[in-house]
C-alpha cells in the first residue's frame, strides 16, 4: 500500500467546513431588503458638449431653423415629441368611468379655476407650449419643424419664449443651441413654476423658490441638487408623471416608492400608517413654504375700474384673489385619479363645483389620504344651460382689451361650439392639486399629535371616519378591506 | 420680576400663535352650563361674593366633598403628618405640607413647636397646592385650577400671597374677564354672565384635565409643535423639571429652542409618549375610572377572570376618585394610599415580544427597569446642586445644574445630556430594580437647639444690609474688593468666609449656626425613548466603564468642606458611597454589588482568573523546563539507533473528530477569551463572537457525542479504561520515564499500539477530561446559553455568576490541558511524530522483540 500524500487535505477541508457552515449559518443574520434610493437615481453620462456642433447649421434666426439642425442628428427626437403630452397636450383616447365612449382630453381642451382655458386663448397660453406658432385651432402637430427644442433643452439661461410659444426678440438661439443639455430645474420651471400665469400661482408646491432651494424648501432639490428629470424619469421624450388636473388616467405616474421602499420606517406603529396615509401626508407638511400661493380667484370682481391694482389680491382683467404662505394641505382620499370636468358638464348648483375631485373614499383600498392645495374660485357659467363658460379672454375682442364678458361668451361659443344661451354669472369651483414636492426633511415630517390631537389637521368625520382613529377605531376603513378581501375569495 | 413678566410674555405670545394656527378650542359639549355659585349657594353675579367650587361643581352634579375627603392634592400629605419624618427633626410630615423640601427650601409654615403656621404655609406654597384638605377652611379645592383650558393663574397667586383666601380662586376667572378689580375690589362682569347665573357660552370650557394643567405645578410641558420649547424662568412652573431634568413634550430636539450640543442628530422627541398622544391623565388616571379601573386579583374568586359589573360613567362623574395612579416617588404628596398604584411600562408594552434581541432578557427585565435602557439621556436643565449658604444678589442660592452651563434660562447656555445615576429602586412587587435617578445636593444653614433651618428671611437678614451685602460679610468675602460678591467669591470654602457668615448669623440671634448638607434621590420615568433610542449596547453596563459604577458628580464644591449625606427615602437602595473628588468637589460612586447586583464584565471574581492563570503558567512552565532538560540531555548523549515499525495507528474517523474538537476547542478558548474580557478585545463584536462561541460549543457536544457512539459501538471505549491489574505499576512506569528515562534516552516503557493507545497517565487524564471537565463545561455553558430557556434550572445552580465561574475555571483547565497535551506529543521518537501520525493515520512504533509487526509498510528507517 502506497503512503497517499496529502491525505489530510480531506480532512482539513471537512473540519473546516464542519466548523465554518455551522458558525456561518448561525451567525449570519436574517436579510433585510436595504432601502437603497439611490440605486433608483438615472446615472447620465456628461452631456456632449454641443457648443462646437452648429458651425454648419449657418444662421439661426428663428425656432424652427434651430429645431431643423436638431433634427439633423437626432432623427428620432421629432417623431418622439409627436407623440407626447409636452406637444399635443393632450391624452390618448381613454375610457371614463361613467361615461360612454372615448376621451381625449389636456390643456388643449379643457377648463381649469384658473385663466379657464386655452381654446381662443392660444397665443397666451401656448408661450408655454414645446412648439412654435400655435395661435389658432388650426396648428399643424405633424410638423416636425416646430416642435421647440430649447424649451427643454436650453441650458444657457438665456432662452425666453413669448407669445404663441415664439422666441423673444433679442433671444441669441445660436448661444442657446450651443448650450444645450439634460433639462435642469430652469427648463422645467420656466412653465411648470409659473403655472396660471405667474410664479407661485397655481400648484403651491411648485415655484421659483425651487430654482435655487434650501433644504427646507425640498429635501430633494436643496439638500442632494435633484433635478425634475431625476424623478421625473424619461422616455422617448416621453416625460413621467401624471397629474389629475389634465390627466384622465394614471398610467406613467411616478410614486416615492418608486425608490424607496414603502415601509422603511424603523416604527411598528409609523408603517401600519402606510396602506392609509401617502408619503406625502406626512412628508410635505407645508407648502408655498417661501412663496404665496393663489388659494382663491373671484373673477366676478373682474372689470372693475376703481379698484385698486396689487397683483396679489385685484387685477381689473382677473378679479380679486387671495394667496397664501407656507399653507396647510388639506387632506382627502385620493387613489390616483380624478372626477374631471369636461367643457359642457353640468354643474352643481347648490354648492361648489370640482373640476378634478380625488377620487377614492375610505372604503377604497386604492385610496390614500393625500395632502391638497385646493384653489377654490368663482368662475362664469351659463345660468341657463348650467355649464362653465369658456370666454375668450386674449387678443382682440377678448375680456381682458374690452372687459365685456358677454362678448367674450359669444367669442367663446364659437370656438368652443358650447351654446351660450346670453346669460352668465359666476359659480363657485374648486380644483385639487396634490402636494407632492417640497418634500420636507424627516425631523420636520408630521408628527402624530399634527393629526391626532384635538387641534389635528384631519377632519376625521368628513374623512369618514367616526372620529379620530387613536380612539374611535377606524372600522370603516378595515371594513372596506374586508369587503375587498371577502369579494376577493369568491 | 423681570423674569415673570417675560414667562408671561412667553405665555400670552404662546396663546396668540395657538389662537391663530389652530382651530378654536372646542368647547366639552358634554358638560351642561352651571351657575357660578357662592357658599350659600347663591348665583355670585347676584350676590357678589366670591365662587364657591364647593357648591358650584357640587349640589346634584358632583359630590365635591367625597372629591376632596379623596384628593392626594388637598391633602398634600397632611395625613401623614407625623409619620416617615426621616432624618430631620424639623420636618412635621414626609409630603408636601409640612414636609421639607431643601431644593424648594421649605420652611415657611414649619414652626419649632408641632404647629404649623396653616397662613404663612398658604401664602407661600398655595400656588402650588389645589385648595382643600389642611387648607379648607381658608381655600376650597379649585376644580378650575385641572379642568379649564385658564393658564394664567398669576392673580390666584398674587392673591394668595397677598392672604386674599376668600377670593383666591375666583381670581383664576379674572384672565377671562368674568371677574374685575375695580378700586382694589373685585367684581363679577354682569356682561359675561347669563340671566341664570351661568357663564356665557365659549367662556369656560370644562373638561378633564390636560397635561398642560397637570405642568402647572409638576414641571415643564409644551404640547405646542410649533412653538419651540423653551425654559420658562418660574421656578414652580419647572418643578420635576428642575429635580430631574424630565420635560413632558412631543417636540424632537433639534426642533426645540434648546441649545442642546449635536442637536441637529437629535431627531426624536423628547417623550415618546407625548408624542404618541398619551397624556400624563392616561397612565395617572383617576383610580375608580370605569375606562382604566383594574380590580385587585385578590377582590375575586378564583372562578372568575373579569367582574363585569362595573361602575357606570355616571356613577363615576358623581363620585370621581380624586386618588391618582401613582408610582413610587421619593418626594411629593406622600399618597400612600395610591402609591405603586400606576400601571406599570408592563401593563401596556408586550416587552416580552420586542426584545428578542436581547440576551438574558428574562434577567434583564427582572433585574433593570424599562426606563434605565429607555431613558439613555435626559436634556431637560436637571439640578446638581443648590447651595443656600449664601446667596446672590437676587437673594437666590447657587444653583448649579448637572447638563447646563449657567442658567438654562438663557438661551446661549449649551445643554449636554446627562446619563441618569442607576440606583436599585423597589417595584410594585417588592423586587429591587436598577431604575434611573438625579441626586440633588443641598447646603443649608441650620441652627438652635434642636436643629432648624436658618428661614429664608432669617439668611436674607444676616447676609444683606437692605438691598447691598452686609458690609462685614463683604470685608471678608469680596476678595477683588468690588463691592459685590460673584463667581468664587461665592461660595463658603475657605475658614474663614464660612466663619463670616456663621458671625453673620449668630449677630441677628441664631444659636450655634453650621452647616447642614443632603444629597436627594429623585426618580426619573418620563422622557422615555422608543426601542430605536434605547440603550442597546451592552457595554454601557457589562463593561469595567459601566455606568453602574461611574462616579455621578455631587457638586463641584462643598460649601464649609460638608460632604453631603445621602438621605435614604422608601424604596430607594442608595447602594454607594459618597466620595471627594479633589478640590472639594463630591461624587456618588454606585456599588451595584453592594445591593445584590452581579454585573457581568463589571464585577468579577479576579481569584478565578489569576487561579486560572497561574495553573495554565505553571504547566506552560513545567513543560518548558522539562523540554529544555530534554534538549540539554539529549544533546549530551549520543544518538540512540532503534528500529521502528509504520503502524496504522488511527483511522480516519478517529483523526477526524479530534482535529474538529482540537480546532473548535481552540476557538473556544479564543472566542471564550474575548468574552471573557472584551474590553481587551474591542475590535471583536461582542455578539457576534457569542454567537461563534455558542455555535462552537454546539459542535464540541455533537463531536464528543459521535465519538462516544463510535468508541462505545467499536469497543474502542475499552482503550480509555484503565486496566486495574498493575495499572499503578504502569503507571509509576510511564511517570518514572517522563521524569528520568526520556532524558536519558531510554525508550517508551509502554508499547503503543493501535489496540492500546493510552498509557495509564493518558487514560487517566482523558477519564478526568471527558468525566469531569468536559460535562461541566457542557452544562455551564448550555446552561449560559439556555439561560432564557431554562431560567429555573440556572437559578438552582447559583445563577449566571456561579455558571460563569466554573465555565471559566474549566476553560483554564482546558488551556493548560492543551498546553500540556501538545507538549507530550513531541516526546515521540521525533517531536513531531505524534502529530504527524495524528494527521495521516500512520504512527512509527518502536520494535520491541516479541510483537507481532503490524502489517504496515515500512517507513523510512533511521
Amino acid at each position: 500500500m502506497k503512503i497517499r500524500k496529502r491525505n489530510w487535505l480531506p480532512g482539513f477541508i471537512g473540519i473546516f467546513l464542519l466548523i465554518g457552515v455551522p458558525v456561518w449559518y448561525f451567525t449570519s443574520s436574517a436579510i433585510v431588503e436595504p432601502d437603497t434610493p439611490w440605486d433608483h437615481m438615472p446615472r447620465r453620462p456628461a452631456h456632449v458638449d454641443h457648443k462646437d456642433l452648429f458651425e454648419k447649421a449657418g444662421e439661426l434666426t428663428t425656432g424652427p431653423e434651430v429645431t431643423a439642425a436638431c433634427l439633423g442628428c437626432h432623427k428620432d427626437a421629432g417623431e418622439q415629441m409627436l407623440h407626447t403630452a409636452h406637444w399635443r397636450w393632450e391624452s390618448d383616447p381613454v375610457e371614463i368611468e361613467g361615461r360612454e365612449g372615448l376621451f381625449t382630453t389636456g390643456k388643449k381642451n379643457t377648463v381649469n379655476n384658473f385663466c379657464i382655458g386655452i381654446q381662443g386663448n392660444w397665443a397666451s397660453c401656448t408661450a408655454c407650449h414645446t412648439g412654435y406658432g400655435w395661435d389658432d385651432a388650426d396648428f399643424d402637430f405633424t410638423e416636425q419643424k416646430n416642435i421647440d427644442c430649447l424649451a427643454c433643452h436650453d441650458n444657457s439661461g438665456t432662452y425666453r419664449k413669448g407669445k404663441a410659444g415664439l422666441p423673444l426678440e433679442g433671444v441669441d438661439l445660436l448661444e442657446a443651441a450651443k448650450s444645450v443639455g439634460v433639462p435642469t430645474r430652469e427648463n422645467c420651471g420656466g412653465c411648470h413654476f409659473r403655472g396660471g400665469g405667474g410664479n407661485a400661482v397655481k400648484h403651491g408646491d411648485l415655484d421659483e423658490s425651487l430654482y435655487y432651494p434650501s433644504e427646507e424648501v425640498d429635501v430633494h432639490m436643496g439638500r442632494y441638487n435633484f433635478q425634475c428629470v431625476d424623478c421625473h424619469q424619461t422616455k422617448d421624450h416621453v416625460i413621467g408623471g401624471r397629474s389629475t388636473s389634465v390627466s384622465l388616467d394614471n398610467e406613467n405616474q411616478i410614486a416615492c416608492t418608486d425608490c424607496h421602499n414603502s415601509k422603511l420606517h424603523s416604527d411598528d406603529r409609523i408603517n401600519a400608517h402606510t396602506d392609509t396615509v401617502a408619503c406625502q401626508t406626512c412628508h410635505v407638511p407645508m407648502i408655498a413654504v417661501k412663496q404665496a400661493t393663489k388659494t382663491y380667484w373671484d373673477w366676478s370682481t373682474a372689470g372693475d375700474d376703481f379698484q385698486e391694482e396689487d397683483v396679489h389680491k385685484y387685477l381689473k382683467i382677473k378679479g380679486s384673489f387671495i394667496y397664501e404662505k407656507n399653507l396647510q394641505p388639506e387632506y382627502r382620499w385620493y387613489n390616483g385619479l380624478g372626477q374631471r370636468y369636461l367643457l359642457g358638464d353640468a354643474i352643481n348648483t347648490l354648492g361648489s363645483t370640482p373640476i378634478n375631485a380625488p377620487k377614492g373614499d375610505i372604503t377604497d383600498p386604492n385610496a390614500k389620504i393625500w395632502p391638497f392645495k385646493i384653489h377654490r374660485a368663482k368662475q362664469p357659467y351659463d345660468v341657463e344651460f348650467e355649464y362653465l363658460l369658456q370666454p375668450v379672454t386674449s387678443g382682440e375682442g377678448g375680456f381682458w382689451k374690452d372687459f365685456d364678458w358677454d362678448a367674450a361668451f359669444r367669442l367663446g361659443e364659437g370656438v368652443t361650439g358650447l351654446p351660450y344661451s346670453g346669460k352668465y354669472d359666476f359659480a363657485a369651483t374648486e380644483m385639487f392639486w396634490p402636494s407632492t414636492h417640497m418634500v420636507a426633511g424627516k425631523d420636520k415630517a408630521l408628527q402624530c399629535q399634527a393629526c391626532h390631537s384635538e387641534n389635528g389637521r384631519m377632519d376625521w368625520q368628513a374623512l369618514g371616519f367616526d372620529g379620530d382613529p387613536i380612539k374611535q377605531g377606524s372600522i370603516n376603513r378595515r371594513r372596506a378591506a374586508m369587503d375587498i378581501e371577502g369579494a376577493g375569495d369568491e | 420680576m423681570n423674569n415673570k413678566a417675560g414667562f408671561k410674555a412667553t405665555f400670552v405670545l404662546a396663546g396668540l400663535l395657538l389662537t391663530t394656527l389652530g382651530t378654536p378650542v372646542l368647547a366639552n359639549s358634554l358638560h351642561p352650563e352651571v351657575p357660578i355659585l357662592d357658599v350659600g349657594g347663591k348665583p355670585v353675579i347676584e350676590s357678589g361674593l366670591p365662587m364657591s367650587t364647593m357648591t358650584s361643581c357640587g349640589g346634584d352634579c358632583h359630590e365635591t366633598a367625597y372629591i376632596m375627603a379623596g384628593s392626594d392634592h388637598a391633602d398634600a400629605g397632611a395625613s401623614q403628618l407625623g409619620r416617615g419624618t426621616g432624618a430631620r427633626d424639623w420636618q412635621k410630615g414626609p409630603g408636601f405640607f409640612g414636609g421639607w423640601d431643601p431644593v424648594a427650601y421649605d420652611t415657611d409654615g414649619l414652626t419649632t413647636s408641632d404647629e404649623i403656621d396653616i397662613e404663612a404655609w398658604l401664602k407661600r406654597y398655595g400656588s402650588r397646592h389645589v385648595g382643600g384638605g389642611p387648607v379648607a377652611g381658608l381655600v376650597d379645592m379649585n376644580c378650575l385650577l385641572c379642568h379649564t383650558s385658564v393658564d394664567d393663574h398669576s392673580a390666584r397667586q398674587a392673591a394668595l400671597e397677598n392672604g386674599d383666601f376668600a377670593w383666591a380662586n375666583s381670581t383664576i376667572l379674572s384672565s377671562k374677564g368674568i371677574l374685575v378689580s375695580e378700586n382694589g375690589q373685585w367684581q363679577w362682569n354682569a356682561e359675561k354672565f347669563k340671566a341664570n347665573g351661568a357663564l356665557k357660552d365659549n367662556l369656560l370650557d370644562i373638561r378633564k384635565p390636560r397635561d398642560e394643567n397637570c405642568g402647572l405645578c409638576h414641571g415643564m410641558v409644551n404640547n405646542n409643535l410649533d412653538l419651540p420649547l423653551t425654559i420658562p424662568h418660574d421656578l414652580e412652573a419647572r418643578h420635576n423639571t428642575d429635580r430631574t431634568g424630565q420635560l413632558v413634550s412631543p417636540q424632537k430636539l433639534l426642533n426645540s429652542g434648546l441649545n442642546i450640543s449635536g442637536k441637529e442628530d437629535l431627531n426624536y422627541p423628547f417623550d415618546v409618549h407625548a408624542d404618541r398622544v398619551v397624556g400624563c391623565v392616561n397612565c395617572h388616571y383617576s383610580l375608580n375610572n370605569p375606562v382604566y379601573f383594574r380590580q385587585r386579583e385578590e377582590s375575586r374568586p378564583v372562578h372568575l377572570d373579569f367582574d363585569p359589573r362595573r361602575l357606570s360613567n355616571s356613577d363615576y362623574l358623581v363620585r370621581p376618585l380624586h386618588q391618582f395612579a401613582k408610582g413610587r416617588s421619593s418626594l411629593g404628596l406622600a399618597a400612600i394610599q395610591s402609591e405603586n398604584s400606576l400601571r406599570r411600562c408592563e401593563s401596556c408594552h408586550s416587552a416580552g415580544n420586542v426584545h428578542e434581541w436581547l440576551p438574558y432578557k428574562q434577567r434583564h427585565f427582572t433585574a433593570v427597569a424599562c426606563e434605565t435602557c429607555h431613558i439613555p439621556k435626559i436634556f431637560g436643565p436637571g439640578l446638581q446642586s443648590v447651595d443656600w449658604t449664601l446667596l446672590d444678589s437676587n437673594k437666590q442660592p447657587i444653583r448649579q445644574y448637572r447638563n447646563v452651563s449657567g442658567d438654562p434660562v438663557a438661551v446661549d447656555s449649551l445643554i449636554e445630556g446627562f446619563k441618569p445615576l442607576i440606583l436599585p429602586r423597589e417595584d410594585v412587587d417588592g423586587d429591587l430594580k436598577l431604575a434611573p435617578f438625579n441626586l440633588v445636593s443641598t447646603w443649608y444653614w441650620t441652627a438652635g437647639s434642636p436643629a432648624f433651618p436658618v428661614s429664608r428671611q432669617q439668611l436674607e437678614e444676616a447676609l444683606f444690609a437692605g438691598d447691598d451685602y452686609h458690609p462685614e460679610l463683604l470685608a471678608v468675602l469680596d476678595s477683588n474688593g468690588d463691592g459685590h460678591l460673584q463667581g468664587d467669591e461665592l461660595r463658603l470654602q475657605a475658614e474663614s468666609a464660612v466663619a463670616a457668615v456663621r458671625t453673620r448669623l449668630q449677630s441677628i440671634g441664631l444659636e450655634s449656626p453650621g452647616i447642614h448638607s443632603e444629597v436627594t434621590p429623585f426618580s426619573i420615568s418620563h422622557n422615555v425613548v422608543n426601542g430605536q433610542r434605547a440603550i442597546k449596547e451592552c457595554s454601557n453596563c457589562h463593561d469595567r466603564d459601566s455606568i453602574l459604577a461611574t462616579p455621578f458628580s455631587l457638586a463641584g464644591y462643598t460649601p464649609g468642606g460638608v460632604q453631603p449625606q445621602m438621605m435614604s427615602f422608601a424604596g430607594v437602595e442608595t447602594a454607594g458611597s459618597v466620595q471627594g473628588a479633589g478640590s472639594g468637589a463630591a461624587s456618588f460612586v454606585p456599588d451595584a454589588r453592594a445591593a445584590g447586583f452581579y454585573i457581568i464584565g463589571l464585577h468579577s471574581e479576579s481569584w478565578a482568573d489569576l487561579l486560572g492563570l497561574l495553573m495554565f503558567l505553571g504547566v506552560a512552565l513545567g513543560v518548558s523546563g522539562h523540554a529544555i532538560a530534554r534538549y540539554v540531555t539529549s544533546r549530551r548523549r549520543p544518538p540512540v539507533q532503534r528500529e521502528y515499525e509504520r503502524v496504522h495507528m488511527y483511522d480516519a474517523y478517529e483523526r477526524l473528530w479530534h482535529w474538529l474538537q482540537a480546532s473548535a476547542i481552540l476557538m473556544l478558548l479564543f472566542t471564550g477569551l474575548i468574552i471573557h474580557k472584551p474590553h481587551f478585545f474591542a475590535i471583536f463584536s461582542f455578539p457576534y463572537v457569542v454567537n461563534i462561541h455558542n455555535v462552537l460549543g454546539f459542535i464540541v457536544l455533537i463531536n464528543a457525542a459521535l465519538a462516544l457512539f463510535y468508541n462505545l459501538a467499536s469497543g474502542e471505549i475499552r482503550q480509555y479504561l484503565p486496566e486495574p491489574r498493575g495499572f499503578i505499576a504502569r503507571s509509576m512506569a510511564q511517570a518514572m520515564y517522563y521524569s528520568q528515562g526520556i532524558f536519558a534516552g531510554k525508550p517508551h516503557p509502554l508499547e503503543k499500539t493501535k489496540e492500546n493507545k493510552l498509557n495509564p497517565l493518558q487514560q487517566i487524564t482523558y477519564l478526568a477530561i471527558l468525566n469531569i471537565l468536559l460535562p461541566a463545561q457542557v452544562i455551564t455553558g448550555v446552561l449560559i446559553w439556555g439561560l432564557q430557556r431554562w431560567p429555573d434550572i440556572a437559578a438552582g445552580l447559583g445563577g449566571l455568576p456561579a455558571l460563569a465561574l466554573v465555565h471559566t475555571l474549566v476553560a483554564w483547565a482546558f488551556a493548560a490541558f492543551i498546553v500540556m497535551h501538545v507538549y507530550l506529543t513531541t516526546t515521540g521518537h521525533k517531536p513531531t511524530a505524534a502529530i504527524k501520525s495524528m494527521i495521516v493515520g500512520w504512527d512509527d512504533v518502536e520494535k520491541h522483540p516479541g510483537h507481532l509487526q503490524a502489517d504496515g509498510p515500512k517507513g523510512e528507517s533511521k
